[in-house]
């Protein structure tokens, strides 16, 4: 692993124990490449993470009056910028709860504002770009009506607004996804310049082969305080699931390939960190609950790449009951898809490479215009 | 005259070649290998020459699994439109 990766792991952590000043002091001291670092923290999404370990732990500040960072405020600033642009989000996100719960729509939410608000210790490190919600299928003409009548449309951003998705893309997105094409608001706040809803109508793909009740993880979801007022996340063992179905499906979906939002140090980071916040009993139900949905594969190929980057945060134990008899697909790609191939590299030596795409054996069929 | 219809968009559409025009009318189009690209350009192709649009609660699989389904489906929005 290059020198840069190895700092990038250590300055991507919220939780530093004992010795990780140290560690980070340390490779500071190698001669980086300082534009591959900045590069790759804003592909891994930890830029914002990265600068406020660089403020809370000095780092810039090596002996002798000497800079150990250069341009050091760049991270800096970057932290400090996500945590107005997620204050940002978090109040136009409260505004849409508030809406739902006076139309009697029921939902969760899942990922980055659930993680923000009970996950991460400080809400400006982890960086959001929407808000995810999972509904009932048969509710969506109402959450739509909600979403249009905040403002939302569901289009593709243009240099003049919002362009209409086209037939084909609709017709495709309805029948063979379990998602709706996204809801998004422009704006004018200089710190967001657009807000999407993005609607589940399943924590799982057409493709795979687990399936869940909607309407029982909506009945056991649980009223936490979000986004600054009171809303809906899914239950904890049911938050651990579809982080890990999520994190099998971009890593291992062309789409996400194509556009290098496949595999972040981030989304390894969110299972990690929920891991460890969880209570012991909900870990110690992880591997019945994803028997019982069917989901063992995607949860093991989830926690084992997890614990190749965290070791800490996965039990050995959790994964050696977990382990199905064939682990050939944890470096295989496009199950989902339909058209699978298989990856040169292992995690480790893709994760950091930004050419990794070329390497995929198809384009992905799923219109997005 | 809408199932001869419905075939020859299939023919062109589906994916299934002129094979199509002579399958059973429920058997399954998915089955014989229609990809959910084709389904779409068999979906744009019955709005155009039924001259209708599919609501989104029929945008489904179901709907587009035999030639059966999707005569049956377009009866009713034709019917819906002549009302």
């Amino acid at each position: 692993m290059r020198p840069e990766a190895r700092l990038l792991r250590v300055l991507g952590t919220p939780r530093w124990g004992p010795g990780a000043d140290a560690d980070a002091r340390r490779l500071l001291s190698d001669d980086l490449d300082w534009a591959y670092l900045l590069d790759q923290a804003l592909r891994q999404q930890v830029l914002s993470l990265v600068g406020r370990n660089i403020t809370r732990y000095r780092l810039w500040q090596g002996p002798h009056d000497r800079a150990l960072i250069p341009h050091a405020w760049i991270y800096t600033a970057g932290y400090e910028a996500n945590r107005r642009r997620n204050d940002r989000m978090f109040a136009e996100f409260a505004r849409v709860f508030g809406a739902l719960g006076e139309a009697g729509i029921r939902y969760a939410v899942r990922k980055g504002p659930v993680l923000c608000a009970l996950v991460y210790d400080d809400p400006g490190i982890r960086r959001m770009s929407d808000l995810d919600l999972l509904v009932e299928r048969d509710r969506y003409p109402a959450v739509a009506r909600v979403l249009t009548e905040l403002g939302y449309r569901q289009g593709v951003p243009s240099p003049d607004g919002l362009t209409p998705y086209d037939r084909p893309t609709k017709a495709f997105w309805a029948m063979h996804l379990n998602n709706a094409l996204p809801f998004r608001k422009l704006s004018t706040d200089p710190e967001v310049d657009l807000f999407e809803v993005d609607l589940c109508f399943d924590l799982f793909q057409r493709r795979s082969a687990g399936a869940v009740d909607v309407r029982r993880v909506l009945d056991r979801s649980v009223e936490h305080r979000i986004c600054g007022v009171d809303a809906y996340a899914l239950d904890p063992l049911d938050h651990l699931m579809d982080l890990c179905l999520h994190l099998y499906k971009e890593a291992t979906s062309y789409l996400s390939i194509e556009r290098g939002k496949d595999i972040t140090l981030q989304r390894f980071l969110d299972v990690a960190e929920s891991l460890r916040t969880s209570a012991s009993g909900v870990v110690a139900g992880l591997a019945g609950h994803a028997t019982e949905l069917g989901a063992v594969r995607e949860l093991y190929f989830a926690l084992h790449h997890t614990r190749t980057l965290y070791p800490d945060a996965v039990p050995a134990e959790l994964l050696s009951c977990l382990a199905p008899g064939d682990l050939a697909y944890l470096d295989e790609y496009g199950e989902l898809d339909g058209r699978t191939g298989r990856w040169s590299e292992d995690l480790l030596g893709r994760l950091f490479n930004p050419d990794r795409a070329r390497e995929l054996a198809g384009r992905s069929s799923i219109p997005m215009g | 005259m809408v199932e001869t219809q419905v075939r020859q968009i299939l023919a062109k559409h589906s994916g299934l070649g002129p094979a199509v025009l002579d399958i059973d009318a429920t058997d399954s189009l998915w089955e014989r290998g229609m990809t959910s690209m084709a389904a779409v350009r068999v979906l744009v192709a019955l709005e155009e020459g039924f001259a209708v649009e599919f609501p989104d609660d029929k945008l489904t699989t179901g709907v587009f699994s035999s030639v059966t389904t999707i005569v049956t489906c377009l009866r009713s929005l034709t019917a819906t439109v002549q009302r």
